[in-house]
């Protein structure tokens, strides 16, 4: 062939763009791009000798297990009413409060997220409880809507996170880590999100009628907070036994799903065989087509890191002699407007091949870069025109016209660009946790 | 077309019944974090069997998720297409993918037929077959192919798709 590496290069990334805007499924194009540059950059020979094995050993690794335990534990949660309780809790806590009710939905979001890895279902659940309660008490659909839909995305940044294993499994930083390092950034974006609330609330009192709600005792407000003892127990065994050494993240995702599923038997009486079923089919489907993507990225991967070019990109960047803190703002910025219009998960597995070299190179850490890329991929899910949350929120409210519900996420999306440079300015939020 | 329902069905059927594995991955992973903590032993095999387990789940619900509709896709482009033009670039993608991927389940297909007929083993403490979950892959990647056929063929004779789903749950 008579094309050099770099032209290789730019055809596999040429390639992968007009398959994908093609409609071809991310997968399948990553996996095709792949294929073609490493048979043009290596020759047929040692092509036939890696495409025959790497099918089979990307996947046979024990830690990958986890994806498939997470997704399960999810599901039963959800199945058992957990999300529920965690929003009565937190009405129960904050529900006097001036915009009471959004607020409230947005800690129950971050309740249910130490259980749920994935930001669309816990938008989806919490939609279903959150959104009825909200518009019967007179708020506005797009403050009801939006807070929904922002409140979904801690359920990626707080652990377990589906994002953070794909980082993970992407560049290689280690998962206990991540996870650890994703709880403070987590907690403190969904206060942020209440108070930001609370402030958008004052300045147009209109949008949330004031509350209600008795004012409950103590004692009441212990119960209430009380019932929702099993997402507890949950986050504590999973995380608990992560960040105290006791388990890997396999074995704690393997414990916290067996939980679940005691749970789930134990709530879901007359309906038990329908949960355990879906759970199962759910959990089967969503695992092939993570893999699928995580498969495809390899291929992908295999073939770019044969043309030179995440290298090159890489002493190019370091070349420039540039603060890493602008070329790590450089990185981020397209993340955004990438994450307008494909999912996180498939964006960090066709990003990190290139991207990654440059992080270490530059000398960011590679913890705080997942959280920071975590968060960045998260605003895509509330921002048009793909913006999944939003998606899932609107089929959730009656009559409202997708742009309302754009405007109501767009306070949200604010308040993300400043943790996000909060974050940045200040890694100690992230890696101070750390047992370092 | 009778065909096509009944392969799809079995592709769907397929891919449910690999979530099962995720309750034996839970019955293997528990104990043997209990009997290695507190009494200092494993499950021989434990890991071993989770990996093919992990295989099997992976490859046997390819198929079925393309049949799903559950792979995630870039649509921008595509739902502002008019329809004839949005099936003609479906069939020259869909048979882009089928080319490739079926390199791969050749390729596969290949490594699967050396393993078994070597009597491939991992090199553990006890020496557990590898050929089942070579096997998975290379049969995962020819029902996609499969599978992504029928799609070309649905494409082409313009008839939509019987078992949907929404965007992937995923993410």
């Amino acid at each position: 062939m008579g094309l050099d590496q770099a032209e290789v290069g730019l055809v596999m990334i040429g390639g992968l763009i007009a398959l994908l805007l093609g409609g071809m499924p991310i997968a399948f194009a990553l996996a095709l791009s792949g294929i073609v540059g490493l048979i043009l950059a290596r020759g047929w020979r040692a092509s036939e000798f890696l495409l025959s094995s790497f099918p089979y050993s990307a996947t046979a690794q024990l830690t990958l297990i986890i994806i498939p335990l997470f997704l399960f534990m999810g599901h039963l949660a959800f199945a058992s009413g957990l999300s529920a309780k965690a929003f009565d809790a937190a009405r129960a806590l904050v529900g006097r409060v001036r915009g009471g009710l959004a607020i409230a939905t947005v800690f129950a979001c971050g309740g249910f997220a130490t259980v749920s890895g994935s930001s669309v279902a816990t938008a989806a659940t919490m939609a279903r409880i959150a959104i009825p309660e909200m518009l019967a008490s007179g708020y506005k659909r797009r403050l009801a809507a939006g807070c929904v839909a922002a409140g979904g995305t801690l359920g990626v940044l707080i652990p377990p996170s589906g994002v953070l294993v794909i980082y993970s499994i992407a560049t290689g930083a280690p998962l206990t880590e991540l996870l650890i390092a994703a709880v403070i950034p987590g907690v403190l974006t969904a206060l942020a999100y209440g108070v930001g609330i609370h402030l958008m609330v004052r300045m147009d009192p209109a949008s949330a009628p004031a509350t209600t709600m008795p004012k409950l005792t103590r004692r009441q407000r212990l119960t209430a907070l009380g019932s929702s003892w099993e997402l507890g127990l949950l986050f504590f065994i999973v995380m608990g036994s992560i960040y105290l050494g006791f388990a890997t993240p396999t074995e704690a995702a393997a414990v916290g799903a067996f939980v679940a599923l005691v749970i789930a038997i134990a709530r879901s009486r007359g309906k038990r065989g329908k949960v355990l079923k879906e759970g199962l089919i759910e959990t089967g489907v969503a695992t092939s087509s993570i893999f699928a993507l995580v498969i495809g990225a390899g291929l992908f991967s295999l073939g770019l890191s044969t043309t030179q070019i995440p290298q090159d990109t890489a002493a190019f960047l370091a070349g420039l002699d540039l603060p890493p803190t602008v070329i790590l703002l450089l990185i981020l910025v397209p993340f955004l407007v990438l994450g307008a219009f494909i999912d996180g998960l498939s964006m960090i597995l066709l990003t990190m091949p290139v991207v990654y070299p440059v992080i270490e190179q530059i000398g960011v850490d590679p913890i705080l870069f997942g959280i920071l890329v975590t968060k960045t991929t998260e605003i895509g899910v509330i921002t048009p025109p793909v913006g999944l949350n939003v998606f899932v929120v609107k089929a959730a409210v009656p009559n409202l016209p997708i742009g309302e519900a754009f405007r109501g996420a767009a306070p949200f999306v604010v308040m993300e660009l400043i943790l996000l440079g909060i974050l940045i300015a200040i890694p100690e939020l992230t890696l101070g946790l750390l047992p370092r | 077309m009778r065909l096509m329902e009944w392969v799809e069905r079995f592709h769907v059927a397929l891919g449910s019944l690999s979530g099962i594995a995720t309750i034996v991955m839970i019955a293997l992973v528990v104990p043997d974090v209990i009997l290695r903590k507190f009494f200092a032993t494993t499950i021989p095999g434990a890991s071993e069997t989770n990996i093919l387990l992990l295989v099997l789940m992976i490859y046997l619900g390819l198929a079925g998720a393309q049949a799903r509709g559950a792979h995630f896709r870039v649509t921008i482009l595509t739902d502002r297409l008019p329809d004839g033009a949005r099936r003609a670039l479906e069939v020259v993608m869909l048979s882009a993918a089928v080319a490739g991927l079926s390199l791969l389940a050749v390729l596969t297909t290949q490594s699967a037929m050396t393993s078994i007929s070597r009597g491939e083993t991992s090199f553990g403490v006890i020496a557990f077959p590898l050929w089942p979950g070579r096997v998975a892959v290379a049969v995962g990647l020819w029902l996609l192919c499969l599978q992504l056929v029928l799609d070309v063929i649905r494409a082409l004779v313009g008839a939509p798709r019987r078992t949907s789903r929404e965007e992937g749950v995923s993410g």
